[in-house]
C-alpha cells in the first residue's frame, strides 16, 4: 500500500516537475520538448508499475485512498488533498499517460518551427498535472480543483497564437462555457456537502441511496427529488466539459490551438472528464432514472446533431472536432443508460483512435504548410503514405468496422440502448439515433479520406511531405491501438479473453454491467457503416473539382448550410452574448452613473454640497467637514442631554 | 497587564516612522527610511503567527490584552486585544503596508516626505481599528484613518481628485455618525445597567448585551445593529452605497488603491464580524436575508458593470464591490464555514486586488494611460508581467489551487449549508464565479493578448522592485490556495464562539 501512495504521488510530481523546469530554466524550445517529453514517459512507466502494483491486489482490494495533506479545514468543513485509486482511475492513467506520452513526443516535432515551444510544453505538462489529479481525486473538491485546472490549460493552449483574434475568442469562450458548465457542478457539489457533510467519494457513495433517497426539495413551487436536483446540475458540468447540447459550441472553435494539443485535450482526455464524472458518481445517478433518462436522450441527440455537422465541414480539423462532439454524445449516452463500462470502453478506444485522427490531421496540415481547408487538399497519399495509412487506420476504427477497437466498444453502447434495463428499460428511439449517428460517422470519414488522400491536388501552390519520424512513429503506434484496442473487452463469447475491461471494473460499479452481444445488432451497424462509408467515398473519390468548390450533396440536401454551421448553434451564443452587453452596458453607462451616484450627489446637492463648492477644492472641503462635523455633535450632544433627563 | 506590551508595539510603530518623516532627509532616504519603518512593524508582527506561543490558536476570546484608563470620566479605555477574528487582518495590514511603500519609489516624486507619512500614519490607523477593543477608541481610529487617505487621494491623486476625495470622505463619514451614536448609547445604557458610569469596553458590553440585552427592547436593538450596520456597509462597501468607491479608485495614486482596496475595505466587513453579529445576534438573524439579498446583488451588479469599464482601474474597482459582496455573503450565512471563508476571502481580496491595483499602476507608469483600449500584445513584450498578471486574475476568479478558491469556496459551503440563506443565495452567488471570469479574462485578452501597437512595441517587462513587489503577493496567492487549512486553524475557536452550535447567534434559533 504504501508504496502506491508514494507511487501516486511521484506520477502527479513527474509533469508537475516539466512545468516547473520549462517555465524557469529553459529557453530552447527542442530541450523543452525532451524535457516535457521525457517526464511523461517516466510518469508511464510509474503508471505501469501502479498498474502492476494493483493487479498484484485481490480484486476487492483494489481502492487505494490516502490523504496527502489536509487542503481546506474551516471548522466543520474538512477537505483533504488526497488520491483515491481504483480499477476506473487506474484506465484513466493509462489513457492519460500512454496517449499522452505519444503526443508529448510528436509534438518536438510538430512545434518545432513555433514561435513560443516551450510554453507550449509548459501548458502540456501542466495539463497533464492537473488532469492526473481530476482522476485521482478522492472527494468533489480536488476533482474540481483538476477540473477548472485541465479547463485552465485547454483556455492557454487555445489562445496559444494570441496574436490571431480566432484564438482569443475561441479561448475566451471556451474557457467561459466551461465555466457556465462548472457552476453547476460546483452547485451540485455543495449541495453534497450540505447533505452528507463530507466531500469525500468513499463517505459520501456508500451512504448515498440512504441520504438522498426519498429526499425532495422545493424548486419553482414543485417537488423535486434531491438525487435528481444534484444528478442534474452535475449534468450541467458534463455538458459543459464533454461538450454536449446545448454547451458544446466552444469545442469546434478551440480547434484554434495546436493540432496535437487539440488531440491530447480536445479529444483523448479533457473532454471525457464528463464521462468519467458520471462513471463515477454512479451510485448517484442510479438513484435517479429520470436524471438518466435525460442524459441518454441528450447524448444520443449530440451525437446525432455533431455527426451532421461533421458532413457539412471543410477544415479537416472542424471535421474532426465535430466528430468528436457526436463520439462523446455516444459515451455520455451510454453513461446515461447506464452502461458504465461500454461508456468507458469507448472513452478508452476513441481516445487511442481519436488521438490518432488529430494527430495525422497534424501531420497533414504540417505537410500542407499549414493548409488546413480539404477543398484545398487532395491526392496527398503519394506525398505521405505513413500518414495516409495510420489515417485509414483511424478512420475505420471511428467508423465501426470490423475488426477494429472502435467496431467493439460503439456496439456495446448500440447494444445497451436496446438492452431492457430493469429500472429505465429499454430505448429503441435511442438506439436508433445512435445507429444513424454511426452511419453518419462513416460518411464524413470516407468524404474526409477522399478529400484529403485521393484524387489530384486542388490547389497546387504548394508541395505537400510526409513529416519526419519523430511525428509518424506515434502515428503508427496508435494505428496499432486503433486495430487491436477492442481486445481489452471483447464480447463474453469469446473464451478467456471476453469482457476484461468489464470485470475489471466489477469492484467499482458493484458488479457486472455488462449487456449481451446481439450478432444481429453487430451486423447490422457494420452493415450500415460500411454501406454509408461506401456511399461518402463513391460521392468524393472519383472527381476533379476547383479548389473552392461546393460540396456536391448541398444540391441534394437542402439542409446542408444548417450543417455547416452546425445548425446555427453559435446564434444562440451570440444572442447570449448580445443580452449580456446590453445590460452591463445599461448598467454601467446609465444606471450607476445617474442612478445610484445621481441619488447620493443628488442627496449632497441637498444639504448643501453643491458640485461647485466641492470643487473648489480644500477650502470647500474644511466648511462641508466642519459642518458634517457640528452636525455629529449637535447629535452626540443632543442625547447626552436627553439622556440626562430621563 | 503584566506582560510586554506587544500590540501597542506593532500599532505605534508607525507612527514612530511617521514622526522620522520630519527630519531633513531627502526623498531617497525619506522613501527607505519608511520602508524600513513598515518592515520593522512586519517582523514584528510576524511574532503574532500561532507557532512563536505569543498568540495562542486554541483559545477562542480576546489574547495579548492591554488596558489603560485613558479618559476616566467618560469611561473610555485604551483597550487593545486580539483573537482569531483580528489576526489575520492585522497580519495583512503589516504585510501589504511595505510592499504599497515600495511601489512608491518610483511612483511618487512630490512632497515625497508627506507621502510617505501619511502611509505610515494610516498603517497605525487601519492596525487601530483592528486592535481596539473599547468603543469610543474604536470609533477615533475608525475616522482616524480618513484623514491620510483624504490627503493622499486629494494631493497626488489624478485630475478629479478633489471631487473624489471629499465624496470619498463625506460618504463614509456620514456612516459612521450613525455608528457614533449608536456607540454613545451602548456605553451610557451599559454603564447605567452597572453602576451608572458610563463604560465603553466591548467585551463588557457585548458579555452584558448577550445575558440580558441590557434591557433594551427588541426594536431598540434592531435600530442600533442598523446604525452600525450603515457605517460598515458603505466602507465595506455593499451594493447600493459603493458609487464612491469607483472614483476613489480612479483617482487614487496606486499606492492608495492598494491599500483603499487591500486593507479599508475589510474594515467594514471586520466591523459586521465585531460589532454586528456579537453584540446584536436577534437582529442579525433578522437582517440576514435582507442582507444577504444585498450581497448577492452586488456580486452580480458589480460584476455586470465591471464588464464594460474602459479605465482599467475602474474595472478593478468594480470587481471589489463584487468580491466583497461574497464576503458579506459569507458572514451573514452566520454558519463557521460561512465566516472562515468571509475572513480568508479579506484577506485572499486584499493580496490578490492589492496585486491587481498594482500591475494596472505599473503599466499606467509606463505609459501614462490606463485606457484598456491603448494596450494589446504585452504578452510579447513582457512575458513576466503577463506571465504574473494572469496568476493574479486567476488567483481573482477564483480559481481552485489558489488563494481566492479556498476562500468563496468556503463561503459558498456557508451559504449552502446556512438556515438562513440556503441554495438560492448560493446559486445566485456562484452565477459571479462565471462572470468573474469574463469581465477579469475580457481585461486579460484586451490587454495582454494580441499584436503589439505603437504604444506597447517598446515596453519594457518589470524592473528588479517591481518583481520584488509582486513576488511576495504569488507566493501568498499559491501558498494559501494550495494549503488552506493552517490560516483557517487559528480562527476556529473564535469563529466557533461566534457563530458554532451553542453560541448566541444560533442558540435561539
Amino acid at each position: 500500500m504504501d508504496v502506491l501512495y508514494t507511487l501516486l504521488t511521484v506520477l502527479v510530481v513527474l509533469p508537475l516537475l516539466g512545468v516547473v523546469v520549462n517555465t524557469f530554466f529553459i529557453r530552447q524550445g527542442r530541450t523543452a520538448g525532451l524535457i516535457a517529453s521525457g517526464v511523461m514517459v517516466a510518469a508511464f512507466v510509474v503508471t505501469l508499475v501502479i498498474l502492476v502494483q494493483l493487479l498484484g491486489l485481490a480484486p476487492e482490494k483494489r481502492v487505494v485512498d490516502f490523504t496527502l495533506y489536509n487542503w481546506i479545514e474551516a471548522g466543520p468543513l474538512r477537505v483533504p488533498f488526497g488520491f483515491l485509486l481504483d480499477p476506473l482511475s487506474m484506465v484513466m492513467l493509462l489513457l492519460i499517460t500512454g496517449v499522452g506520452t505519444l503526443i508529448h513526443i510528436y509534438s518536438i516535432g510538430y512545434m518545432a518551427h513555433d514561435a513560443r515551444p516551450v510554453r507550449y510544453f509548459v501548458y502540456l505538462n501542466l495539463f497533464v498535472t492537473a488532469m492526473l489529479i481530476l482522476v485521482l481525486a478522492n472527494n468533489y473538491l480536488v476533482l474540481f480543483l483538476g477540473w477548472e485546472g485541465v479547463g485552465l490549460c485547454s483556455f492557454l493552449l487555445i489562445s496559444a497564437s494570441f496574436e490571431r483574434k480566432v484564438s482569443q475568442d475561441a479561448s475566451l469562450k471556451a474557457f467561459i462555457m466551461n465555466r457556465i458548465g462548472d457552476f453547476g457542478l460546483m452547485l451540485a457539489i455543495l449541495a453534497i456537502y450540505k447533505h452528507f457533510g463530507t466531500l469525500n467519494f468513499g463517505a459520501v457513495f456508500p451512504r448515498a441511496a440512504q441520504v438522498l433517497g426519498g429526499q425532495a426539495i422545493n424548486f419553482a413551487g414543485g417537488p423535486i427529488g434531491l438525487a435528481t436536483a444534484i444528478c442534474f446540475l452535475m449534468f450541467i458540468g458534463v455538458a459543459g466539459k464533454s461538450a454536449q447540447i446545448p454547451l458544446f459550441v466552444w469545442l469546434p472553435d478551440a480547434m484554434a490551438g495546436p493540432t496535437p494539443a487539440s488531440a491530447l485535450i480536445h479529444a483523448a482526455t479533457m473532454v471525457t472528464s464528463g464521462i468519467y464524472l458520471i462513471a463515477r458518481n454512479h451510485a448517484i445517478f442510479a438513484l435517479s432514472p429520470a436524471t438518466s433518462n435525460f442524459v441518454a436522450t441528450i447524448g444520443a441527440l449530440t451525437a446525432f446533431v455533431a455527426a451532421s455537422a461533421a458532413i457539412g465541414q471543410y477544415d479537416i480539423k472542424k471535421v474532426l472536432a465535430y466528430s468528436t462532439v457526436s463520439q462523446l454524445g455516444f459515451m455520455v449516452a451510454a453513461a446515461g443508460l447506464g452502461a458504465y463500462t461500454a461508456a468507458m470502453f469507448h472513452l478508452l478506444t476513441h481516445g487511442i483512435f481519436k488521438a490518432l485522427l488529430f494527430l495525422a490531421a497534424g501531420a497533414v496540415i504540417h505537410g500542407a504548410h499549414d493548409v488546413q481547408d480539404m477543398r484545398r487538399m487532395g491526392g496527398f497519399k503519394r506525398a505521405m503514405p505513413r500518414t495516409y495509412w495510420t489515417y485509414v487506420f483511424g478512420a475505420l476504427a471511428l467508423s465501426g468496422i470490423f475488426p477494429f477497437a472502435g467496431f467493439w466498444s460503439k456496439d456495446d453502447i448500440v447494444g445497451a440502448a436496446f438492452h431492457n434495463y430493469p429500472q429505465t428499460g429499454s430505448h429503441p428511439i435511442i438506439g436508433v439515433i445512435l445507429i444513424a449517428s454511426a452511419g453518419l460517422t462513416a460518411f464524413y470519414m470516407a468524404r474526409q479520406i477522399a478529400l484529403v488522400f485521393h484524387g489530384s491536388q486542388r490547389d497546387t501552390t504548394y508541395h505537400p511531405h510526409e513529416s519526419e519520424p519523430i511525428m509518424t512513429l506515434p502515428l503508427v503506434i496508435l494505428a496499432i491501438g486503433a486495430l487491436i484496442g477492442g481486445l481489452i473487452n471483447l464480447p463474453t463469447f469469446v473464451p478467456g479473453v471476453g469482457e476484461g475491461l468489464g470485470r475489471f471494473f466489477e469492484p467499482v460499479f458493484v458488479g457486472s454491467d455488462a449487456v449481451p452481444f446481439s450478432p444481429l445488432l453487430a451486423v447490422l451497424t457494420l452493415v450500415i457503416a460500411l454501406g454509408m462509408g461506401y456511399l461518402g467515398w463513391q460521392t468524393y473519390a472519383h472527381r476533379t473539382w476547383k479548389a473552392k468548390f461546393r460540396d456536391p450533396i448541398s444540391r441534394f440536401i437542402p439542409a446542408f448550410e444548417a450543417f455547416e454551421t452546425a445548425f446555427g448553434s453559435d446564434e444562440y451564443v451570440q444572442f447570449f452574448i448580445r443580452g449580456f452587453r446590453a445590460t452591463a452596458g445599461f448598467l454601467s453607462r446609465i444606471f450607476d452613473p445617474l442612478g445610484i451616484d445621481g441619488l447620493v450627489n443628488g442627496a449632497a446637492r441637498l444639504v448643501g454640497l453643491s458640485g461647485r463648492e466641492v470643487g473648489r477644492g480644500e477650502s470647500g472641503y474644511l466648511r462641508n467637514y466642519t459642518m458634517v462635523f457640528l452636525v455629529g455633535a449637535v447629535a452626540v450632544i443632543g442625547y447626552f442631554g436627553f439622556a440626562a433627563l430621563r | 497587564m503584566t506582560s510586554f506590551p506587544l500590540l501597542s508595539l506593532i500599532l505605534w510603530l508607525p507612527v514612530v516612522g511617521a514622526l522620522l518623516m520630519l527630519l531633513p532627509l531627502s526623498a531617497r532616504t525619506v522613501k527607505v527610511v519608511a520602508l524600513v519603518a513598515s518592515l520593522a512593524v512586519f517582523v514584528v508582527s510576524l511574532l503574532l503567527i500561532p507557532g512563536f506561543g505569543l498568540f495562542n490558536s486554541r483559545i477562542a476570546g480576546l489574547q495579548l490584552t492591554e488596558n489603560m484608563a485613558w479618559i476616566p470620566s467618560f469611561g473610555i479605555n485604551y483597550r487593545l486585544g486580539i483573537d482569531g477574528i483580528s489576526l489575520w487582518l492585522v497580519m495583512l495590514t503589516t504585510f501589504l503596508t511595505p510592499l504599497t511603500i515600495l511601489s512608491t519609489f518610483e511612483s511618487i516624486s512630490t512632497r515625497v516626505r508627506a507621502f510617505e507619512a501619511f502611509m505610515l500614519m494610516l498603517e497605525t490607523g487601519m492596525l487601530g481599528v483592528f486592535l481596539a477593543q473599547d468603543l469610543f477608541l474604536f470609533y477615533i481610529f475608525w475616522e482616524f484613518t480618513l484623514v491620510p487617505m483624504y490627503f493622499l487621494i486629494g494631493i497626488w491623486g489624478g485630475q478629479r481628485r478633489i471631487y473624489a476625495t471629499v465624496k470619498f470622505f463625506l460618504y463614509t463619514f456620514t456612516g459612521s455618525v450613525f455608528m457614533l451614536l449608536a456607540i454613545i448609547v451602548l456605553g451610557v445604557v451599559y454603564g447605567r445597567s452597572t453602576n451608572g458610569q458610563v463604560n465603553f469596553d466591548l467585551q463588557a458590553v457585548t458579555k452584558a448585551i448577550q445575558t440580558n440585552g441590557l434591557g433594551l427592547s427588541q426594536t431598540t436593538l434592531r435600530w442600533l445593529f442598523v446604525a452600525f450596520f450603515a457605517a460598515f456597509a458603505i466602507k465595506v462597501p455593499m451594493w447600493p452605497f459603493h458609487s464612491w468607491l469607483p472614483d476613489a479608485h480612479t483617482e487614487a495614486p496606486t499606492a492608495g488603491s492598494v491599500i483603499l482596496a487591500g486593507v479599508m475595505l475589510k474594515l467594514g466587513a471586520y466591523g459586521f464580524l465585531r460589532f454586528n453579529l456579537p453584540l446584536f445576534p436577534e437582529a442579525a438573524r433578522f437582517f440576514a436575508p435582507a442582507i444577504g439579498v444585498l450581497a448577492v446583488i452586488g456580486i452580480i451588479y458589480g460584476a455586470l458593470v465591471a464588464f464594460p469599464q474602459k479605465d482599467i482601474k475602474k474595472l478593478v474597482a468594480y470587481s471589489s464591490v463584487s468580491h466583497m459582496g461574497f464576503v458579506v455573503l459569507g458572514i451573514f450565512a452566520l454558519t463557521p464555514e460561512g465566516v472562515h471563508g468571509a475572513i480568508l476571502q479579506m484577506v485572499n481580496h486584499g493580496l490578490s486586488t492589492g496585486a491587481l491595483f498594482l500591475i494596472v499602476g505599473f503599466i499606467y507608469e509606463r505609459r501614462h494611460t490606463r485606457d484598456i483600449d491603448a494596450f494589446g500584445g504585452l504578452w510579447k513584450v513582457m512575458p513576466v508581467y503577463s506571465f504574473l498578471s494572469l496568476l493574479i486574475i486567476l488567483s481573482s476568479l477564483g480559481l481552485p489551487g489558489l488563494n481566492g478558491f479556498a476562500g468563496e469556496a468556503t463561503i459558498m459551503f456557508g451559504t449552502m449549508k446556512s438556515a438562513i440563506l440556503g441554495w438560492p443565495f448560493a446559486a445566485f452567488g456562484l452565477t459571479g464565479v462565471i462572470l468573474a471570469a469574463v469581465y477579469l479574462l475580457w481585461m486579460f485578452r484586451k490587454v495582454m493578448m494580441g499584436d503589439v501597437n505603437q504604444n506597447t512595441a517598446a515596453m519594457r517587462d518589470l524592473n528588479r522592485t517591481e518583481l520584488a513587489i509582486l513576488i511576495p503577493l504569488i507566493v501568498l496567492i499559491i501558498g494559501i490556495g494550495l494549503y488552506a487549512s493552517p490560516v483557517f486553524r487559528t480562527m476556529d475557536p473564535s469563529i466557533e464562539a461566534l457563530v458554532g452550535p451553542g453560541s448566541k447567534l444560533v442558540a435561539t434559533r
